[in-house]
């Protein structure tokens, strides 16, 4: 499995030597931002391991530097200092042209509000992905979207446009979409947060289902209620990771 | 089949329809306004030159007592003289309307059928008028209010009002129109002049000189001796006029005027430019987070950039569609109707030109 990882990392079959089950590897990262007042550390040398398979919430007040932890492992913003290595490729080092390429091929992102493109349809969003990183034939994607779309539930919206579906709906798309170059990575970014109970524990169990297929999913939530989907908890608070216990589901 | 992200961008430009179709238009127009000058520029100069070059202008005109055909030949062996010619120009009037009266310039040509120096064509009618009758330059008949046969009311500073037969047209590339300077221009016989009430004594001698593409000083240099000559001769030499060698006598005034049209047609690019960039930009604006979202999910810069690159091309080649055929049309519409002239310009500036000549001057502030 792993060695299936890293070729997809590195576009070909060479494998790198990395511990068998490591994925994400986080050495030291700061992140600083200028504000009017001076300097605002956001992340204050994280260190942080996450295996494949993983689910992991990383959790903690706002402010606290969730968001910015997971933009440095989806290469979204650089770290001040430090390395973000992710199946040993050292993201912290890409320029943002291979970022994109890196990006759109092995990190699936969800976020908070699902950012479908409003002028596409469903299926074509989920193809979106597919077109900007050339990913399998042409005249194959649609068939993939249609099969992801039957994955998460919602086949039978695929030539609608985003705003005629519901916001659970929307966020299975966007699930689909993060899915569409079948990455090992999913990244999401409080995706329950826009939703009903209901629909959340929908959501989560997707993304659970997903965890159970081999795929590392890293949350950022508020709600301490979905712990039971998550293998692990990362807190974090002032820009520090203060408990990264598995969480007991005793 | 369209990808999704082309498929995205028309979807986008289709939501947008006013604005784009409002940019377009301003493109359109800007393009169809410095392609018309241009195109009008180019075409004016080209023609009033050479027209104004096929009459074999004359380099030089010295009034003097009396002209006749001993002196001309006498003139044409003259040093530095290349031809000679005799003729007379009167400034008369004509009744356009009941008691209204516009200025006339009669130009007596002593033969029609022989003329070498500033010459000028039959346009329609008789060549050479009868006696006792006119010939009109094309350009003066709208303003006489008459038509190719009917007559004119015309009266010479010595002589007494004579209804006089207009009996053709002449075309006469060396003259502005008639409508740019308010004068009609006419050509008469000497006996025609006389039985107008005039001698039928010619005044003005005509000279181009043997050197190719002379300037002012030289032409000025090979008129100066002729003068002292003639003046020798028992002549009475009178003003002398050398017209700019080579230049229509209009062609800096057209210049000024295409240059500023020019300049204001840019003007309007520039600025339907700077509507382009605004709405453009304000386009962008609003896509700012989905272009975040497209990166997101693996778009590189390049294919962002092409998506909207190609969204301003699309628009500016539509732009280009409407404006360049429109332009084009609008230059060919005076060419069809009067092929070769410098009355070419007419359709374009009359409005400008009446604010720039003296005479609309005096017309305005009066």
């Amino acid at each position: 499995m792993i060695r299936q990882i890293q070729a997809h990392f590195h576009g070909s079959d060479e494998v790198l030597p990395v511990r068998e089950s490591r994925l994400i590897e986080l050495n030291s990262v700061t992140k600083a931002y200028t504000i009017g007042s001076g300097q605002f550390l956001a992340l204050k040398g994280i260190d942080m391991r996450v295996d494949v398979g993983e689910f992991v919430a990383v959790v903690g007040k706002s402010g606290s530097g969730k968001s910015t932890l997971i933009n440095m492992i989806t290469g979204i913003d650089s770290p001040t200092s430090g390395e973000v290595l992710v199946a040993s490729t050292p993201v912290h080092a890409l320029n943002q042209e291979q970022l994109a390429v890196w990006r759109g091929k092995n990190v699936g992102i969800v976020f908070q509000f699902f950012q479908l493109l409003p002028t596409l349809t469903v299926a074509e969003n989920i193809v979106l992905p597919m077109d900007f990183c050339n990913m399998y034939l042409a005249r194959e994607r649609r068939q993939r979207a249609i099969a992801l779309l039957e994955k998460v539930g919602i086949a039978e919206q695929a030539d609608k446009l985003p705003a005629d579906l519901s916001g659970g709906q929307q966020q299975r798309a966007a699930i689909a979409r993060a899915l569409a170059n079948d990455p090992p990575l999913l990244v999401a970014d409080e995706p329950t947060g826009n939703l009903d109970s209901q629909t959340s524990d929908a959501v989560m169990q997707l993304f659970s289902n997903l965890a159970a297929e081999g795929k590392t999913v890293v949350m950022v939530t508020h709600e301490r209620d979905l712990s039971r989907f998550f293998t692990r908890s990362i807190l974090l608070a002032d820009g520090l990771i203060v408990n990264g216990q598995a969480v007991s589901h005793a | 089949m369209l990808s999704p992200r082309w498929k995205k961008l028309w979807r986008d430009l289709s939501a947008a329809r006013g604005r784009m179709v409002m940019m377009v238009i301003a493109i359109a127009v800007s393009i169809f306004g410095v392609g018309t000058i241009l195109s009008a520029y180019t075409i004016l100069m080209r023609e009033i030159s050479r027209n104004y070059l096929g009459t074999s202008p004359a380099s030089a005109f010295i009034e003097l007592n009396q002209v006749d055909d001993a002196l001309v030949q006498a003139v044409r062996q003259q040093p530095g003289i290349a031809d000679a010619e005799a003729t007379s120009r009167v400034m008369g009037r004509v009744e356009v309307k009941p008691n209204e009266w516009m200025p006339m310039l009669l130009f007596v040509i002593p033969d029609f059928n022989a003329m070498r120096l500033s010459t000028f064509t039959s346009e329609s009618g008789d060549w050479p008028p009868p006696e006792q009758t006119i010939l009109l330059e094309r350009a003066a008949l709208p303003l006489t209010n008459v038509a190719v046969g009917d007559a004119l009311t015309v009266q010479t500073p010595n002589g007494t009002k004579q209804s006089i037969r207009i009996s053709g047209l002449a075309h006469d590339p060396g003259l502005a129109p008639a409508w740019q300077e308010q004068t009609i221009y006419a050509y008469i016989t000497p006996a025609t002049l006389a039985w107008l009430g005039e001698g039928s004594t010619l005044h003005i001698l005509k000279v181009s000189v043997k050197e190719q593409n002379p300037s002012v000083g030289a032409i000025e240099s090979t008129v100066s001796r002729l003068s002292a000559w003639l003046t020798g001769q028992g002549y009475a030499v009178g003003e002398i006029r050398i017209p700019p060698p080579g230049l229509h006598p209009h062609q800096s005034q057209m210049n000024s005027i295409l240059m500023t049209l020019l300049v204001f047609s840019l003007m309007a690019l520039v600025l339907s430019a700077i509507l382009t960039a605004t709405m453009i930009g304000g386009l962008l604006a609003q896509q700012v987070r989905q272009i975040g979202i497209m990166k997101a999910i693996g778009a590189r810069s390049s294919q962002v950039t092409g998506m909207y690159l190609a969204l301003v091309a699309v628009l500016g080649l539509a732009a280009v569609a409407l404006g360049i055929p429109a332009g084009n049309a609008a230059k060919r519409v005076p060419a069809a109707s009067t092929p070769g002239s410098e009355n070419y310009a007419g359709w374009i500036i009359p409005c400008c030109w009446r604010f720039a000549t003296p005479s609309a001057a005096q017309d305005a502030c009066s």
